[in-house]
Formats: structure tokens, sequence, C-alpha cells
């Protein structure tokens, strides 16, 4: 045996180990503390042994919604995202920097883009709703305006203490109904947590789609855990009310190695139906070729199949997919394997035939996103993707630029310019219909990375004030207003006359409170 | 970046939401990490609770809130580093009895327990078994582990080394024993 093996090992474990939940009383003493004064914070009576709650214990995608904010919206070039503000410095000009080593990218000089012009503003936010009941205990919620009405996933406790899953529903963010998507059938009784989990939905044509995954290692609150695949789930409806999951169109374990790093990227109606795309998070350029499509389309959500390529277009091993009226269908992703591996992306017009371009980064470069998330923008008539470095320490040398910005009128050539600091540290995006995108804001996994010489980055926490933005460019983003000021942002959606978001408090636990909150546009 | 409108808020407010928000997007990962070192889920919730607390004493004396982060698992993992080092000077037991006495119901020992490589980790020392958990359970390169323990990288790849090499020998030496 070598300490190799052991590595190995000790990861098996830990990527099995149970995850329990915070227990009630930290975020209840966190909360306590903000009522007092720092001189007056003496220390309480610790903890005595309880039991654990194991509701969510397990969710796959930890406790992301904490801190982070919400899915937006682009409508003709104009994109919203909460997310952080102070620490960020103003925009500074692009420059272009020579590349240097191996590992630095190919720059070519980039034409800046138009300054922002007069931004749009709202009104302050207001309470327009709380949940209450089960609906209190939504964990997770993604929301997007479709088919003219605020459509979501949720995902919580109900009021047995039982995991589920639903689609929201809501013509104007007060009245909201929640239709259950049924258990998989076939699936292994998982006691009181997480057996599935719904992830995204779209609607088209009257067709309406969820997909969503079940992991057998969430099982008894990871207890049981075992290495096992990952089943990506489609449930497919005709109202939005009654919902069917379709095993013909599970998809095993595509999209995920283990739960921490699954992501399911993005579902988006399409000419013909739907294209769903997803992530393997964290996946090895070198191993990220066994990965298997990683893009699939769809008519009905019955059956998927791998997404139809150009001739001699390369398939990505990685994908993050986003939908703009103007400018179709655009997914990132890796390219090549090993030290080939090359930052890629993917277009369509009408998500029937896609091509592939190149975008000039190796993989130690990635998008905001490629890999946790972030998705591309469409706005001032042209795709905008943000890149940091987060390649290992031996990648970078002194000089290289740490942040690359890169834009394209159709997907396919891209101008690559070195930023000396991103716009907005985006966490996630999401983007659903026509004319509406969603992004994720940051959340402080993601905030600014300062590489340094023969090191790792070190990380720069910035200031978390969640707020609402707008770019007409994609480059720069201007403030417009504060977050509701209660709790975390759990989602957002831009309709067409408001701008929605859904803040949790205390989330995760059993006293978390949903409220809902409209800032007008103006 | 331009400010278009701003809800002006007291300073003392702005820096409590700012001590909640970041510290408490903190909380799961703190206890997942806290549990792991100490192999036990009340002594984690205590451990976590203590950082809190003297994260938030110290909080107005912060001069760089960006480091917020990696400050606060300093604090978090001395008060584990503390907690395991007087298990182990108590002689009473040490942190292998500990783990074998433990609730079968605490899911942080039982995830230990249950696999040969989690059992012979007790063997380990205080710092071995944080950077070890830091590094697997907490999914941190090495550098990322001497920030947030405010030691030089060596020092952290060192201790994982010895880590390693201790769990190597012990795991062997129970596979022998196996035979």
């Amino acid at each position: 045996m070598n300490t190799a093996e052991v590595e190995t090992r000790l990861e098996g474990l830990a990527s099995a180990s149970a995850n329990p939940d915070v227990p009630i009383a930290l975020w209840n003493r966190l909360a306590e503390l903000e009522t007092i004064e720092t001189s007056a914070a003496t220390p309480t009576a610790l903890s005595s042994r309880t039991g654990f709650r194991r509701v969510g214990g397990m969710r796959p995608r930890g406790l992301l919604l904490i801190g982070l904010a919400a899915s937006l919206s682009l409508i003709g070039g104009i994109v919203f995202v909460v997310g952080n503000h102070s620490p960020q410095p103003s925009p500074t000009p692009l420059r272009l920097v020579t590349a240097t080593g191996s590992s630095a990218p190919r720059a070519t000089p980039q034409t800046p883009g138009p300054q922002a012009t007069a931004p749009v503003s709202t009104g302050a936010f207001t309470k327009i709703h709380e949940f209450t009941g089960s609906s209190a205990q939504y964990q997770d919620v993604s929301l997007s305006w479709q088919d003219n009405q605020i459509v979501g996933i949720a995902n919580g406790v109900d009021s047995f203490g039982l995991w589920t899953s639903c689609v929201l529903r809501s013509p104007d963010g007060i009245a909201w109904t929640c239709s259950e998507l049924p258990k998989p059938a076939g699936i292994a009784p998982c006691g009181p947590d997480s057996c599935f989990y719904a992830d995204l939905v779209a609607v088209s044509g009257g067709h309406w789609v969820a997909v969503g995954h079940v992991d057998p290692r969430l099982t008894n609150g990871g207890a049981d855990s075992a290495p096992g695949p990952v089943t990506t789930l489609t449930w497919t409806s005709s109202d939005g009310i009654t919902w069917k999951e379709q095993p013909k169109a599970r998809i095993v374990d595509d999209f995920s190695v283990n739960p921490d790093v699954l992501r399911t990227g993005n579902l988006l109606p399409t000419a013909d139906g739907f294209a769903m795309s997803g992530a393997r998070v964290n996946a090895s350029p070198t191993t990220a070729a066994s990965a298997g499509p990683v893009l699939w389309t769809t008519v009905d959500g019955t059956s998927w199949k791998p997404a139809t390529f150009r001739a001699g277009s390369e398939a990505p091993t990685l994908a993050f997919l986003a939908y703009d009226r103007v400018g179709g269908f655009l997914a990132t992703g890796l390219c090549g394997s090993g030290d080939s591996s090359h930052v890629c992306t993917v277009s369509s017009t009408d998500g029937r035939t896609w091509a592939t371009g190149d975008v000039g980064l190796g993989a130690q470069y990635s998008p905001y996103g490629a890999v946790t998330g972030h998705g591309p923008v469409y706005a001032g008539g042209r795709w905008v993707l943000n890149f940091i470095f987060e390649g290992p320490p031996d990648q970078y040398k002194a000089g290289d630029p740490i942040y690359y910005v890169a834009s394209s009128p159709d997907g396919l050539t891209w101008t690559l310019s070195p930023s000396s600091a991103p716009p907005l540290m985006l966490r996630d995006s999401k983007a659903v219909r026509s004319n509406i995108a969603g992004l994720w804001a940051m959340d402080g996994d993601l905030a600014p990375v300062i590489p340094q010489p023969g090191t790792s980055p070190a990380i720069e926490q910035p200031d978390f004030t969640p707020s609402l933005y707008w770019s007409s460019t994609g480059f720069d983003w201007l403030r417009v207003v504060a977050a509701p000021p209660v709790g975390l942002p759990m989602a957002l959606v831009e309709t067409p006359t408001q701008v929605i978001a859904l803040m949790v408090i205390a989330p995760n636990s059993d006293n978390s409170t949903v409220s809902v909150w409209a800032a007008p546009k103006k | 970046m331009v400010e278009v409108q701003l809800k002006g808020r007291p300073a003392a407010e702005t820096a409590h939401a700012t001590f909640s928000t970041v510290i408490g997007r903190e909380l799961p990962s703190a206890y997942r990490v806290a549990g792991y070192i100490l192999g036990d889920a009340t002594e984690a919730q205590d451990a976590v609770q203590q950082a809190l607390e003297r994260a938030w004493r110290a909080w107005p004396n912060l001069r760089d809130r960006d480091a917020a982060r990696p400050w606060f698992w300093r604090i978090l993992t001395n008060v584990c580093r503390t907690r395991l080092s007087t298990r182990s000077k108590s002689s009473v037991r040490d942190l292998g009895e500990d783990l074998q006495l433990a609730d079968p119901m605490d899911p942080f020992a039982a995830s230990l327990m249950r696999d040969q490589v989690g059992r012979a980790m007790t063997q380990l020392t205080p710092d071995q078994r944080i950077v070890v958990v830091l590094r697997y359970w907490g999914q941190l390169s090495v550098p990322e582990i001497g920030e947030r323990l405010g030691i030089p990288e060596g020092t952290a790849k060192s201790r994982q080394h010895y880590a390693l090499e201790t769990l190597r020998r012990v795991l062997e030496r129970d596979e022998e024993n196996q035979r």
C-alpha cells in the first residue's frame, strides 16, 4: 500500500460520509448574536446531546441557497442579478496583456463594449406574501417567467417532515400553487430524507417538462450511502398541475460523480421540444472526456437523446446552456482531454444542430459557471463570458492574467481579452425561455481570487450585501437597489412589470421562513 | 461600478448583517469539518458555537473584512485543536477510545467508524487530523489549508504527508493482523 491509495480511500470515505444539518441551535445563536453588542457577547451554555434532524440533511446541492441570490431576467440586453457590491472596484478599461508561458491563453485585442447608459430602476422591495405551513420549509427554489406566469421548482419538507418537490406557479407573486412531483417508481424507500430532488422546469407549446435527479447515496441521511450512479429524472405534464415521472427518460450517472458535484445545468425549450445541459462539476480535464454527452434533447420529455453536432464539431464534456431570443442557444464547456483540454462553446440558432467555437483559453481558466453553473450572458448584441484562473498552482506563472472576458456575436468566433477585475462574481446562471434568462448571483464560495506565482489562488472574501444589478453590456454592472432587508435571497424573477424576490430566514431549519417581495419596474 | 440607488442603513446594522451573512454561510461547512475533526456531533456543535462567539466579540476589530472567512476558520480550527489536545492530555481515554465509545447514532462517528481508514484516523495527532479533514472533507487544497490554519504551505504539506504515512502504516498493520 502506498500513500496514494490512502488518499483514494480518504476521498471515498469523505464523499460517502454523512452531511448532517447544522443544528438549529447554531442558527439561533448566530441570530442571537446579531441582537447584542459585541462587547456583551458572552458565551451561553453549550449544547446538550440531542437527536439529529435528518430531513434534508443530504441535499445534493448542500446549502447553496445560503447567501446566494437568485435567478434573474434578461430582456433586450438588460440583465438583472442579485449579488454583492461593496468590494467590487469600478469597472476598468480592458487592457491587452501579452500571453506569457505555455499555460497562458491566446489573447487578442478586444473592442470595449458600449458604456452603460441610463440604468433601469425599480422601486424598493415591499413584502407581498409569506409562505406558511410546509411551504415555509422550502429549502431551494428556482423561478422563471414562462408562459405568462411565474413558474419554478421548490424543494423542501412537508408538514410531516418528509421531503417533497413541486412545481410552483403564480400569476403575480401573491397567489401561489405548488403541484407535487410524484415519487419516481421503483426507487428504493429513502426514509425521511430526500430520495429525489427536482432541479428545473420548462414549458413550451403546451408541454411541461421538469427534471431532477435521484441519488442512492442519499438514503437514510447518508448513513447508508455507498457509491452508486446518480440518475437524472424527468417528469411531464400537460397542464403544469398533474405530473408523471417518465421511467424511459431516465439518464443514469451522466451528470454526476458524487452529490456535491452534481449539476444539472439547464433545461430550455427549443424549436423541436427541449434541450438539457449538465455539468460534471470538478471533473478533471484528464477524465472529463469520458463524461459522456452533457447536452441532450427531447421532444416531449418521454425520452432523451444526445444533441446532434454539426460535422467537425467537438462535443464539450462540460456544458452550461443559456438562451437569448436574439443570440440563440449557447453552452460553455471543455473540449479535448488531457493537456489539450480547452474552453469551448457550442451554439445553435434553433436547438436542433450545434456547432463548436473555441474561446482560446486552456482548461485552467474556468468560466464563471462552466464548472459551477455560471452561464453566458447575452447583452449588447453579443455573448459575454467571464473567466477566472482556477488551475493548479504550477500552471500559473507570474504575469499571467487572472481574469479574462470573452465576447462573441454568434457564439462561434470569440474575442478574448484580459480583465483587470471581474465585473461581478456570478454564482450560477439559468436561462429558461425565449426572452428570459436567469442568473444565480454570487456567494462567498466564488469570491474574487488572486493567484500568486507558485501558489494556489488566495481567496478574497467580499462583504455580502445582496443587491439587484443591471447591465446593458454584460461587462459593467450597475447597482440598482438593495435586496429586501430580511433574510437571504433564495430566488429572483423578473416579470414584465416587477422584480420578485424570495427571501429565506433560517434556511434548512424548522423555523425557516420564506417571504415574497416585489419591486416595481420604473 | 456606479451605485444607482442605495438604501441607507445604520453602520452598526450593516456590520451585524455582514457578520451574519459572511459567517452564516460558513456554518454548514464549518459544522461538517468540526464534526469530522472531533468525531462527535455534540462537540462539533459546541466548537462551532464557541468559534461563533469568539468571532463575534472580535468582529469590530477585524479591519480587513475581506479576510473574514479564513479568519473565522482559523478560530474554529484552533477551538477544535484545543478540544482534541485537551482530550489526549486528560489521559482518561484517547481519541480512538473516544470514537469507539461514541454514540452509534452520531452521524460523524458512524461515518468514520464504519470504514477502516476512518478508524485509523484516530491514530493521527490533532494537527494531522485537522489537515486531513480540511483536505478531504473540506475539499481544500494544501495552500488553502495553510491559509485557513495560518501556517505556511510547507507546514500544511508536511502535516498531510506525515498523516498519510501514519494512516498507511496503520492500515497495513491492520491488514496484517487480519491475515
